[in-house]
């Protein structure tokens, strides 16, 4: 299972985090790969605008009383993208390659055991983060990493 | 019989007072101190204090038993960990109920210090404290 | 459902949440107020207003911990969300369970009666004859309600009714619902 990048959206709709690993020979002296890059907003953008259109589609088609339709994942020719949302309003995305199917247990446990317990409860990082700031914790970048990174 | 009970703060300030009557043996509860009695039951206990400051060094336990006696009437202290001193002016000597009732009153002490707006050394004006106080009366002298 | 709520939140109590003395978080939040009382020198509105605020501040973080230790997913209708806010929610953080009652005939306003408030062990309000009146010591309650809600698309508004601390016979809370949040769309789209 290769991860190839990991997203954050929160509920104003701004990219607040995105982790990109690259290919690396010796994944165990190294991991290397681009955090909170420049020039991947305009990437975050598209990204968002797709799973953010879909979301919607899947509320739309398909909702019932009992249960609401969420977006899960979706696949391109050389990655699949794999949608969380919390009630809250959080959205984290991962884009791994094609053979992994389901991540859906793997977003749920980087939302609450990392997330939560690192930038929520941190009283000095902010609950609303300002349109262009980033998630900047080591602390989180690097349990992200130990999570998701190649291991 | 009648009992004065007194709480004295750390800066030897009364924070609580009572008279108490007897209901053993058919008495009915209502303090019979004659009148010159009551102005000099206050002067007794402080004068007491002072003993009370010597003695408490002595004894390993909060309750000090009879600690003075003035013509007939004894003293009896106990000491809080924080240096509050519970006073009671008595005629008859009964050392174990004497002890259980200043031990209850302890409790009483202590809810009352865990009231956030209770600073120590502040009088106690609660009226469920004082009820709680007769009550405890009743039951143990 | 209702056992199966009651059964799931009992295990997140049991096992899932860290648990801290319940004299010490009782104290503490006695000195808050104590201390926000002499700073305010008595202003007991303005001491209700820094409660509620500091309330809501609470609320907008607790509200993501509630998410992930119990992994709920949208309420269905506010009916739901008043099951859930008072058996799970409260029973998660207070290990209380308030009672739902006195909904309106339009569904959006309900009543959550409190029997015991961990906040206010061992609390006598001061003797002044406005204390009794004008403060409500648990304010911080009604803050973390609006809060949290707010963060899931729900806006409310709390408020106390009754409370024990001061002479009634039972601590009440009122919410009432708003309206509900839009979801916001990005920026430079309809």
């Amino acid at each position: 299972m290769t991860i190839f990048s990991f997203w954050i959206f929160d509920r104003h709709c701004n990219c607040i985090y995105s982790r990109e690993w690259t290919q690396v020979l010796n994944p165990a002296t190294e991991s290397s790969g681009t955090i909170n890059a420049k020039a991947n907003e305009d990437n975050a953008k598209l990204l968002f605008g797709v799973l953010f259109s879909l979301r919607n589609i899947a509320r739309k088609v398909g909702d019932t009383p009992e249960q609401e339709n969420t977006l899960n994942s979706f696949a391109t020719a050389k990655y699949r993208a794999h949608f969380y949302e919390s009630p809250s309003g959080l959205r984290l995305c991962i884009l791994s390659d094609l053979e992994t199917q389901n991540l859906q247990t793997q977003l749920r446990d980087v939302y609450s055991n990392i997330y939560v317990e690192h930038i929520v409860k941190n009283p000095l990082s902010p609950v609303d983060f300002k349109p262009g700031s980033k998630i900047t914790n080591q602390r989180f970048i690097r349990l992200v990493d130990r999570y998701l990174g190649p291991q | 019989m009648s009992y004065y009970l007194a709480l004295i703060g750390t800066t030897d300030n009364p924070i609580y007072e009572a008279e108490m009557g007897t209901y053993r043996q058919g008495g009915d509860g209502v303090p019979k101190f004659s009148a010159e009695m009551k102005e000099l039951n206050p002067f007794i206990v402080h004068a007491a204090i002072d003993i009370v400051e010597d003695v408490q060094w002595r004894s390993n336990s909060l309750y000090l038993k009879a600690v003075d006696e003035f013509y007939g009437y004894y003293i009896s202290a106990f000491v809080t960990p924080g240096n509050i001193k519970f006073l009671l002016l008595h005629e008859t000597k009964n050392d174990e109920s004497i002890r259980q009732f200043f031990n209850d009153v302890n409790d009483l002490y202590v809810k009352t210090v865990l009231n956030p707006f209770y600073n120590v050394n502040d009088p106690i004006t609660s009226a469920v404290f004082d009820l709680k106080v007769k009550q405890l009366g009743k039951k143990y002298l | 459902m209702n056992k199966g709520i009651k059964a799931s939140s009992d295990d997140i109590w049991k096992n899932r949440v860290d648990k801290v003395n319940a004299e010490l978080f009782t104290l503490t939040y006695g000195s808050v107020v104590a201390q926000l009382v002499r700073d305010f020198k008595n202003d007991y509105q303005k001491v209700n207003q820094q409660l509620e605020k500091m309330g809501y501040n609470i609320g907008i973080r607790l509200v993501e911990d509630f998410l992930a230790k119990t992994g709920t997913g949208r309420c269905q209708s506010f009916k739901d969300t008043a099951e859930v806010v008072s058996k799970v929610g409260f029973k998660v953080f207070l290990n209380v369970t308030p009672q739902v009652t006195n909904w309106t005939s339009d569904g959006k306003t309900f009543s959550l009666i409190l029997d015991e408030n961990p906040l206010a062990e061992f609390v006598e309000l001061p003797d002044d004859e406005r204390a009794k009146k004008e403060l409500w010591y648990s304010n911080v309650l009604t803050g973390v309600l609006k809060g949290a809600l707010e963060m899931v698309q729900l806006e409310v508004d709390v408020n106390f009714v009754s409370d024990v601390l001061r002479g009634d016979d039972r601590t009440e809370l009122r919410l009432q619902l708003i309206r509900f949040l839009k979801d916001e769309m990005p920026a430079g789209e309809d």
